[in-house]
Formats: structure tokens, C-alpha cells, sequence
């Protein structure tokens, strides 16, 4: 296990190294304003993505479940496209605090529906339906602006440009805060995600945990829309990862690595989208839906223990 | 003295079909008690209702004097802990992390297990002698590894009562024996009520065995009494006497 963690911490330097270092035209002011923001960002992006599919995935019992399939990351994308229509763009926590309403308002809906009946893979089609929703109310919206219509191309699949030090050094904070705040619930999580009824017979009051949880997941998915966009996958592939690769680890060391290999993934995929196409840069998104989908067809196939 | 369970004219619907038919009933002194009767007499439901799973339901229940209904889920777990028939989890977790979630009402928000939790799970899976088992992972356990796990995690909660829905109901008669002979063990400080269909299991641990139908108590009778009522048995479960004297001899 030792071994596992210190190959992946290595990884992680390798490619930050080359995300920090492509393309190479090395010039101080260019690397000090642009890659270090885009870094930080990008690792942002990766650690609040897969904490959000992990509690996503744990709080459906779900292991297909993932923010960006439930519509979490589509309400917050919406909000942004509409601050940007109505010209608000500074980022902040007021900015932060609309994009987590709609997002929260998205999950909730999902969920909500979801309930009526007791199956597990409900809240998968409901929030397929939601999504595609707020998909289509964005791109209504997109039709009539013209500002709106470049900033969703730039943000409907994700990128990690234009990141200046205010936006990334906001939402560092407000993620390494609520990392902390999931970190608690961790002891939560295991008995919802093991059996709802019997997690009340333990003394949990499972309605009211789950309100809290998928509020917070809303918030910490909207983290990494607010920053980069939508990308997709990355929730619901990493978990998966880490699940397989450290089957017999204690959980809050899983959620942590969870984290990391989640940063990696869309370390490399940042590697790929700048350098596979040079000098036309495509956007991350599409390089993790490109994997990840066809990890998801993979699933699908074998469905073998998750 | 309070009763220990009181349950007046209990009422439950479920999708509009009535579940449970007005039980009333109260529980004393006897400390194993089984529940038999057909498929669909409403003894699961009946279990859910005690322990606070299901609290819409109308009429009253009292466990050690306190109203269930409006108890919160954490005051409920103090006194009853409740081990489900099968679990299905599709996220693969730790035997040890499973029994120890049994302690998770005696942690507050900010407070993590202690030693001490750390130790209570040991010494119970010592005592059921499933200490080999700790480390690994629960779905890759056969069911009656998980049923022994379901009831040390119930168990570490320290509960004056443990409810268990048809803990042996699709096991081998070697684990069947086992878990029994832990509840038994287990039933001279505890109270426990125990869902199952094996008769013959029934009459041989139980002080008290309940017959249920149509969501209503029938009759209840003393393990030693059951010579003289194979014909009330063999009415709740509308087969004739000779074939019930035959399985349970």
C-alpha cells in the first residue's frame, strides 16, 4: 500500500511538472500570472470533483451516481451563464453563493423526485431528467446572448484558462473548508451508505443527514464549476479507481487519495488537451468524457463487485 | 413498573393496505421471544415499527414508558437495537468498520471512536469468535459470516433489547445452531424478539413464541406448551394438523 501511495504521489509531480511546464516557452511573468493559477485550479477542480462523486456515490447507494450525470453541475453552470447575462462576474463568495443555490436547487430536485419510489437507481433518472433540463434552459438562454454563448463554449466543457489568483485563492478556501466539514462526515457516511434503515436504528437521523450531505456536495461540486466549468466523469470514474486499487483501506484514507487521483486524472487530461493538439488547445472536458465514457461502457460490461 | 414494550391499538398502512390490525399487546418479564407466522402477516413491519423505522403509524407504542413515535432515532437506539433480515450494500466495507458503526450514537459531530469503542468491538467479536474476520471485506463473507457481523454490530450498542428480522432464514443449519446459541447466550440481560419461520427453531430457543396473521396477534404461547395447541398452529398457517405435528417432531 506503501508503495501504491508513494507511485501516485510521484505521478502527481510528473505531471505537474509537465502541466506547469508545457507548452515550453518559459517566461516568468507568463508562469507566475497564468500556469500557477491554472494549477491550482486544475487541483482544486480534481479534488472537489471526486469528493463530490464519492458522497454522491455513498449517499444514493449508487455506484453509477456522479454530479455531473444528477444535474448538480448543470444548475451551477446555469447560474453562472446567467450572471453572466445579467453582467455579474466578480468572483466571490455572493458569486459563490448563487452558483451553490442553483446547484443545491438542481440536486434537490433530482432527489426529491427521486424519492417517490425506493429504487436506488432512481435518482440516476431523475437526474438525467433534470439535467437535461437545465441543459436545455442554458442553451434557450445562450440563443439570446450573445456574451453568454463564448463563455459557455469556454465553460461547457470545461477549461482551466483565464484563471487569475483572486478567483483560484477563493475557492482554495472555500474548498478546504468544506474538505474539512466532509471529513466528519465521513462516520456518517458509512452507515447510509451500508443500509438507510438500519443507519436509523443506529441513532442517525437519515433524512436530515442526507439534507446536509447533498447540500454539501452541491456546494463542494460547485467549487469546481465555478471555476472550470463543467467536466464531466471525473466523479464518478475516480472513486471507482480508488475503491479498486486500495480495496482493504481505511475510509477517510481512501477519501483523501480519492483527492489526489482525482487531481491527477485531470492533470493528465490538462497534459493531453495542451500538448496532443499543439497549438490548438482543447478543452479538458472532452478528454475526460472521452475516457471516461468509455471507462463507463467498461463498467456497464463487467459490473463485476464495485 | 413500566412494561417493556406496550403496544394499544397499533395501526399501519402501507400503500393503502392495512399492514397491522390493531395489536395490543404488552411484554413483561419473558426475555426470548419469537414471532412466526405466514409470509405477509405484517412481523417485519411489526419489528420496524419498535425500532423507529417506521413512525407513521397510528395508536401508541411504549418501550420502557417512552412514546416511540415521538422519540428521536437516537434516543430509540439507546434502547433497541434492530438487525435487519439480509443487507445488500454495493460499497464494500471493512467487517471491523461495520460492527464498529454500531457505537456511532455515543459520538457527537466533532468526536471520533475512541479506544474504548475500539476495544468493546473486539471484545464482542471475540466473543462470537468472528475475531479472524475483522479485517476482511463484508460482501466477501458468506451470509452467515454477515448475519454474526449484523448481530455483533448490534451487540456494540449496548441495547437492552435486540429486534432481529429472520436472521437465519436462508442459512445452513450449522450457522442456523450458532446464531441461536448466541442469542441465547445473549438473552439472559437482554430482551429478544426474534421474526422467524423455522418452527422448529422457534420451540426449541424461545421462552415465548407469538403467532401473527393478517396484521394481528392470534395467540402466544410457552415453548413447553406446545403440545396442546398443534391445532391453533396449524390454523394460522392453514395447513392440517397432521403435517405440523409431522415437522415438528
Amino acid at each position: 500500500m506503501i508503495k501504491k501511495v508513494f507511485l501516485i504521489i510521484f505521478i502527481f509531480f510528473i505531471f505537474s511538472y509537465f502541466s506547469l511546464a508545457l507548452p515550453y516557452n518559459f517566461n516568468r511573468e507568463l508562469f507566475l500570472n497564468l500556469r500557477i493559477p491554472r494549477f491550482i485550479g486544475i487541483i482544486i477542480t480534481g479534488f472537489s470533483l471526486s469528493t463530490a462523486g464519492m458522497m454522491i456515490q455513498l449517499i444514493t447507494k449508487n455506484p453509477l451516481a456522479d454530479p455531473f450525470i444528477i444535474g448538480t453541475s448543470g444548475g451551477a453552470m446555469l447560474a453562472i451563464i446567467i450572471c453572466d447575462i445579467i453582467g455579474f462576474k466578480t468572483y466571490g463568495f455572493v458569486y459563490f453563493f448563487l452558483i451553490s443555490l442553483f446547484s443545491i436547487t438542481a440536486t434537490f430536485l433530482a432527489y426529491r423526485i427521486s424519492m417517490f419510489s425506493s429504487l436506488s437507481s432512481n435518482i440516476l433518472l431523475s437526474g438525467i431528467a433534470i439535467n437535461s433540463f437545465i441543459l436545455s434552459i442554458i442553451v434557450f438562454l445562450i440563443i439570446f446572448s450573445r456574451d453568454a454563448s463564448i463563455n459557455f463554449f469556454h465553460l461547457g466543457f470545461g477549461s482551466f484558462s483565464y484563471l487569475s489568483y483572486d478567483t483560484v485563492m477563493y475557492s482554495v478556501l472555500i474548498f478546504s473548508f468544506l474538505f474539512f466539514l466532509s471529513f466528519f462526515m465521513i462516520k456518517y457516511l458509512i452507515p447510509i451508505s451500508f443500509d438507510e434503515e438500519k443507519a436509523q436504528t443506529l441513532g442517525i437521523n437519515v433524512n436530515r443527514l442526507k439534507f446536509i450531505l447533498f447540500i454539501l456536495v452541491s456546494l463542494i461540486t460547485s467549487v469546481s464549476v465555478s471555476i472550470s466549468g463543467m467536466i464531466g466523469f471525473v466523479g464518478l470514474m475516480i472513486p471507482h479507481i480508488t475503491r479498486k486499487l486500495f480495496k482493504n483501506e481505511n475510509f477517510k484514507f481512501l477519501f483523501v487519495i480519492n483527492s489526489f487521483l482525482g487531481s491527477i486524472f485531470l492533470l493528465v487530461s490538462d497534459v493531453i488537451s495542451k500538448s496532443f493538439f499543439y497549438p490548438v488547445e482543447i478543452p479538458p472536458g472532452v478528454i475526460t468524457s472521452i475516457i471516461g465514457s468509455i471507462f463507463f461502457l467498461i463498467l456497464v460490461i463487467k459490473r463485476e463487485n464495485l | 413498573m413500566n412494561p417493556v414494550i406496550e403496544v394499544k391499538e397499533l395501526y399501519f398502512k402501507y400503500n393503502s393496505h392495512n399492514v397491522i390490525n390493531g395489536i395490543n399487546y404488552s411484554l413483561n418479564y419473558s426475555n426470548f421471544i419469537g414471532i412466526c407466522g405466514p409470509n405477509g402477516c405484517g412481523k417485519t413491519t411489526f419489528l420496524k415499527i419498535i425500532s423507529g423505522i417506521y413512525k407513521n403509524y397510528a395508536g401508541s407504542v411504549k418501550v420502557f414508558g417512552k412514546n416511540i413515535r415521538e422519540s428521536t432515532n437516537r434516543e430509540i437506539s439507546k434502547i433497541i437495537s434492530y438487525v435487519p433480515g439480509s443487507v445488500f450494500t454495493p460499497f464494500d466495507f471493512k467487517v471491523f468498520d461495520i460492527i464498529l458503526m454500531g457505537r456511532i450514537l455515543y459520538q457527537n459531530f466533532l468526536s471520533g471512536y475512541s479506544q474504548d469503542d475500539f476495544l468493546r468491538v473486539y471484545n464482542i467479536a471475540t466473543d462470537l469468535r468472528i475475531e479472524s474476520i475483522l479485517k476482511r471485506n463484508f460482501n466477501s463473507l458468506s451470509n452467515g459470516e454477515k448475519q454474526v457481523v449484523m448481530i455483533a454490530q448490534a451487540l456494540v450498542q449496548e441495547t437492552p433489547i435486540i429486534l432481529l428480522d429472520e436472521p437465519t432464514s436462508h442459512l445452513d443449519i450449522n450457522h442456523k445452531i450458532k446464531i441461536f446459541n448466541i442469542l441465547k447466550s445473549k438473552s439472559f440481560k437482554k430482551k429478544i424478539i426474534v421474526v422467524l419461520h423455522d418452527l422448529k427453531i422457534a420451540f426449541d430457543y424461545c421462552d415465548r413464541i407469538i403467532f401473527m396473521k393478517d396484521g394481528n396477534f392470534r395467540f402466544e404461547i410457552k415453548a413447553s406448551e406446545l403440545e396442546n395447541n398443534y391445532k391453533p398452529i396449524s390454523d394460522i398457517y392453514s395447513v392440517n394438523v397432521e403435517s405440523i405435528k409431522k415437522y415438528l417432531l
